[in-house]
């Protein structure tokens, strides 16, 4: 009993130390204290590294990282920080696994690449012509050259074609294409329901189309129905109003057709149209008269005229009569007419539209005619002309006429029909008609071009004018040069003619640069036209300088005008 | 075209009112070197103005 006591005791006692911690902690400086060893730091027992579920919870610590040469373990593995402290180096790793490639490279060289896939992708193992391996990650782009897949468990590559792999005993199956067509248009002749079709319709033929274009002799009834109703459709047999109208021409637009024939109601003129235009048939003359259409009918013959020998009217009372109608388009009123009869004592009687009555009486002496137009007064007879015209004075009336009137010299008559500028004259040493002159007078704001000679020209408001008066080919001219104020200094002053005076004829031997050709008659005075100044002025109408034009020059002693009068007179062609 | 022209009350100016040009023809100084601005500057002046149809022109001596 005391040894199984002991061996109990003994059996826990080991079970304890297997699982058993140092039951002291002694705590040295704090997690923000390093804790610094002078000289060796040696552990007699164990050196107990720290651990995190992965490096990066060691990251997670604000300095473990950033000491070199730091260590801590993950799992059953001892990383060692970098001299970079870009890292952490695998130091070794615990057994009882296979370690992965990382490990593997990690391991073996001093450099390590990191497989960073965000997920897990499968490397790919590719070995090129020269015979290089290259590991690749799968969804990298593959060329052609490249494998895209590892190959599967037996080892087998899987090779792919268009996106088809190889199964596992090496075959590629490459599907069966498949499709479908997207759309079918109709064309001539061809229906399609719907159009285009792009899934499911119909395709039929389009006999609407293809009827106007064959036959159909295999539907010889369909056939004739369609023609009959196309040819009838032509011709609209069935609406013959309609037909009429384009083959009778019952509308008639080029006027070679009767439309309408008729008669005027209570005569026998037929009235016929063709186009717009009437036309008449009047009554029938024949026969030598013109039928009877009772007392109280009017005969109309429009404007047909009779042409007969003899013409006559009777009346059923025995005083048949002429009835003249004003025509409205003649006259200024309407409605008046003239009534023109014989009465019994044989007298031709007219009236007018205001039942006035004239006679021409007729007397017993032949070739009298005796008119009155009341009963008060009558026309004398071919003696009492004889009287009143002077038939004793035996000179034709119309040389006493002329004799009055001088109606042989017919120019007379033509006073009121001068030319302008133009008077009548017998510019002959003989007597003859007047034949026309030149005739012109006229004035008005000189405004020619004036050059003063000397220190001050006349200055301020001016009033310029000219008056001028042709007689023939005479001319005379009067220019006033009028100014507000006084010039100084002058000697002399020159002037264009007025516009539209007739040109100067130039005398013989005078027809050089301003040579002078007629005086003129002027005088200078103060502008208040109170002085008129001793200047001995002189002048002419000459040449001007370029002999391609007149102008008046005058010359005159120093002196201060304000005003220039002047009076030319001077000849042309 | 610059001128030389006989002073003018500019308020009298758009009424027919006298507007003498000196004749400068020939002249080939400039035309404030001519006479009529030398002798008599109160009189006249040198003017880029227009001149109007109805101008009279001046010989000055």
């Amino acid at each position: 009993m005391k040894n199984v006591f002991l061996f109990l005791v003994l059996f826990f006692c080991v079970s304890i130390g297997y699982s058993q911690q140092y039951p002291v902690n002694q705590t040295l400086g704090s997690p923000t204290t390093l804790v610094t060893s002078r000289g060796g730091f040696k552990a007699d027992s164990s050196f107990i590294l720290p651990a995190y579920s992965d490096t990066n919870k060691a990251n997670a610590n604000p300095y473990v990282k950033n000491y070199a040469g730091s260590l801590i373990k993950v799992g059953n593995t001892i990383y060692i920080r970098s001299s970079d402290l870009s890292q952490w180096i695998l130091v070794g790793s615990g057994g009882g696994t296979t370690p992965d490639l990382q490990q593997v490279t990690d391991v073996g060289s001093t450099t390590t690449i990191p497989i960073t896939a965000a997920a897990f992708v499968a490397p790919v193992f590719n070995i090129n012509s020269a015979g290089y391996i290259s590991v690749l990650r799968s969804d990298y782009i593959v060329s052609a050259n490249r494998f895209h897949q590892l190959p599967n468990n037996d080892g087998t590559l899987a090779l792919s074609v268009n996106g088809v792999f190889a199964g596992t005993d090496g075959s590629i199956t490459i599907p069966v294409g498949t499709g479908t067509v997207t759309s079918i248009s109709q064309g001539y002749g061809i229906t399609n329901s719907t159009n285009p079709i792009i899934a499911t319709g119909t395709i039929s033929v389009d006999t609407a189309t293809l009827s106007n274009k064959y036959l159909r002799l295999a539907d010889t009834s369909q056939m004739l129905s369609s023609y009959n109703t196309r040819i009838n459709s032509k011709l609209n047999i069935s609406d013959t109003a309609s037909m009429l109208s384009p083959y009778l021409r019952k509308i008639d637009t080029t006027n070679k057709f009767v439309n309408s024939i008729t008669r005027t109601p209570g005569k026998d003129s037929i009235i016929f149209f063709i186009g717009g235009n009437r036309f008449a048939i009047k009554d029938s003359v024949s026969g030598g008269g013109v039928p009877y259409t009772g007392a109280t009918q009017d005969v109309d013959l429009g404007a047909f005229k009779i042409s007969a020998q003899s013409f006559q009217v009777e009346g059923t009372n025995g005083l048949g009569h002429i009835h003249f109608k004003h025509q409205n388009s003649d006259a200024t009123a309407t409605g008046q007419s003239t009534v023109l009869y014989a009465n019994s004592n044989g007298d031709l009687k007219y009236k007018n539209a205001g039942n006035y009555y004239s006679t021409l009486k007729t007397q017993q002496t032949a070739d009298r005619v005796y008119t009155f137009q009341n009963k008060s007064y009558t026309l004398a007879d071919s003696s009492d002309l004889s009287a009143k015209l002077n038939a004793s004075d035996t000179t034709s009336l119309s040389n006493r006429i002329n004799l009055k009137l001088n109606i042989s010299d017919t120019t007379v008559f033509q006073r009121k029909s001068l030319s302008s500028y133009t008077i009548m004259a017998n510019n002959t040493s003989a007597t003859a008609n007047a034949t026309a002159q030149s005739f012109k007078d006229t004035s008005g704001v000189y405004s020619g071009t004036i050059t003063w000679t000397g220190t001050t020209a006349p200055s301020g408001a001016t009033t310029h004018t000219y008056r001028l008066t042709q007689v023939g080919k005479c001319v005379t001219l009067h220019i006033a040069l009028v100014f507000a104020t006084n010039g100084a200094g002058l000697t002399a002053v020159q002037m264009t003619l007025p516009t539209g005076a007739p040109t100067p004829v130039q005398p013989t031997g005078l027809t050089g640069s301003i040579f002078n050709m007629y005086p003129v008659s002027s005088q200078i005075v103060n502008s208040l036209n109170q002085l008129i100044l001793g200047s001995g002025i002189r002048g002419y109408l000459r040449n001007n300088t370029a002999a391609n034009g007149f102008e008046i020059y005058l010359l005159f002693t120093t002196a201060a005008p304000g005003q220039v009068g002047v009076i030319a007179q001077y000849w042309i062609n | 075209m610059e001128h030389i022209r006989q002073k003018i009350n500019l308020s009298l100016k758009g009424f027919e009112v006298a507007y003498t040009v000196v004749i400068t023809t020939g002249w080939t100084l400039p035309l404030n070197q001519h006479p009529s601005i030398v002798e008599h500057s109160e009189l006249f002046e040198i003017s880029n103005d227009e001149i109007p149809e109805n101008a009279q022109y001046l010989k000055y001596i």
